[in-house]
């Protein structure tokens, strides 16, 4: 099987072709956005970190500029970095360069003399990118070069019944076919962890799925902290979902049950393919931007209350199994899988419907949050700033 | 009275999903994984929140997906609403999953 996506000399296939507009830190975020705003074709992401952080901070937002700048989807990036940043534009320039044979320009704000000649300049650059990227046709890819990223956000009784299982079917249907998926919210494995640990490839694999539930509800303590505290959310329990444990019993479905091949640290890109694991928190915001960052093209998001919310660099298709959020939200919801809710339709159907929207999507089909131009991220920290 | 559909997710559950609010003296007529159990409601249930399918003792487990989702805090009776009112998380023993 195959979909129409943009080859790269590295690596899979991409199914976007952006120019992304990449600040190093939140003093150019701004700056960023207002060339993105100018250039059809670039995409721009707002980075609240950078600077003034502790190293392992530091290790996860390199992670994520990274990643993002390799990413499958993008085909071209102009790095707008202040001067004075943790890790500089042109120190980063070279890191990528390493990596990637992609178009790599960058710029810094206090050597340009300011924003508007930053902006004058990047503007220039980035619409001949633009350009490019825009002659580069798609092609035949074959299925497997496909990561799909896997997310929940607003969840509510529906999806443990409807649109996790169903999207757990597309799951076992890719993986099958050679492609990959990552499963994500360590938080929410938290009361179902046996139960994925059962389905390791080995040994090894079975312990780091029980030890980053461990250590993350370690780490918060360490800080004086419970998980439990925020989970499940005030949203989750009006929705039915009255405890860690079963919220976990349900998000853990939409992982499928094929064997779990890799357990990787947030915004870690895997090397294996198959079923895999990331470490990220239970913020859908933060867990979609690590799992993007560690090059899902796609990530198919189930809710059950409605969330509109959506990446720039990669389709984020928003799957619902209640009817009567698909039809108060419909402006947001990609997919209605309410059918298995009502006793309409079985499981395998909600696969099916899911699997043939994913790959219209890949085909360039544009998500909601993608329409609506959508580019929430938010990056994972270990402790504060200083 | 009306009847109100419910899910029943593992033959093991003891409490059933809820499709439609229900109110006092409703028949829930829960359904799935082979069983089939009329129940009638005691409490007002809101749509897609959990009924108990049996009497449930303080501090007894509850199962849904066949897997334990916490403990009750007080004792419920059978028709009655499940939900973080009375039903609580359990800490994990993670060094005996270890292999």
């Amino acid at each position: 099987m195959e979909f129409l996506g943009y080859k790269r000399n590295e690596g899979r296939a991409g199914v976007r072709n952006h120019v992304l507009i990449l600040p190093t830190c939140g003093c150019s975020s701004e700056c960023a956005r207002i060339i993105a705003n100018q250039v059809k074709g670039t995409i721009n992401v707002i980075i609240n970190t950078g600077c003034a952080d502790v190293q392992a901070n530091t290790d996860l937002t390199q992670r994520v500029l990274t990643g993002f700048a390799l990413h499958p989807n993008v085909y071209a990036v102009v790095i707008v970095g202040l001067g004075c940043e943790t890790v500089g534009h042109k120190e980063l320039k070279e890191k990528l360069e390493k990596e990637t044979s992609k178009p790599i320009v960058s710029f810094g704000i206090q050597e340009e003399g300011g924003t508007p000649k930053t902006i004058a300049k990047a503007v220039t650059v980035a619409r001949t990118l633009a350009s490019e990227a825009s002659a580069q046709q798609r092609e035949l890819c074959p299925v497997s070069d496909i990561l799909l990223g896997l997310e929940c956000g607003g969840s509510d009784a529906t999806s443990g019944v409807a649109a996790n299982p169903a999207l757990g079917k597309v799951c076992d249907r890719l993986v099958d076919l050679g492609a990959s998926t990552m499963l994500s919210e360590t938080i929410e494995f938290i009361g179902a962890e046996h139960i994925l640990a059962k389905r390791a490839v080995n040994k090894e694999v079975h312990n780091q799925i029980i030890q980053i539930c461990r250590a993350y509800e370690q780490h918060l303590a360490n800080a004086g902290q419970d998980c439990r505290a925020g989970q499940p959310t005030p949203g989750n329990k009006a929705g039915g979902l009255s405890t860690l444990e079963e919220k976990s019993l349900g998000c853990i479905k939409k992982g499928g049950t094929r064997p779990i091949v890799e357990v990787l640290e947030e915004g870690v890109r895997p090397t294996k393919s198959g079923s895999l694991i990331m470490d990220t928190p239970g913020y859908d915001v933060a867990s979609v931007t690590m799992m993007v960052a560690g090059g899902c093209q796609m990530v198919g998001f189930t809710t059950g209350r409605g969330t509109p919310t959506g990446i720039a660099l990669a389709p984020v298709l928003k799957i619902t199994g209640n009817r009567q959020t698909y039809r108060n939200m419909e402006d947001n919801m990609d997919i209605d899988v309410s059918a298995i809710t009502e006793g309409e339709a079985t499981i395998a159907q909600g696969g099916d419907i899911i699997f043939d929207e994913l790959l219209k999507v890949a085909n360039g089909k544009l998500t909601k949050a993608e329409a609506f131009g959508f580019s929430d991220i938010c990056i994972d920290h270990i402790c504060r700033f200083v | 009275m009306s009847e109100v559909k419910a899910i029943i997710i593992s033959k093991k559950d003891t409490v059933a999903t809820c499709m439609y609010g229900a109110e006092i003296g409703d028949t829930v007529h829960c359904v799935g994984s082979s069983v089939e159990k009329r129940i009638t409601c005691t409490q007002s249930i809101p749509p897609y929140h959990k009924i108990a399918m049996k009497v449930i003792s303080k501090g007894e487990a509850v199962y849904k997906y066949g897997e334990i989702i916490g403990a009750a805090t007080e004792d419920i009776e059978m028709g009655g609403w499940v939900s973080d009112a009375n039903l609580s998380g359990l800490s994990r023993n993670y060094e005996t999953e270890l292999l």
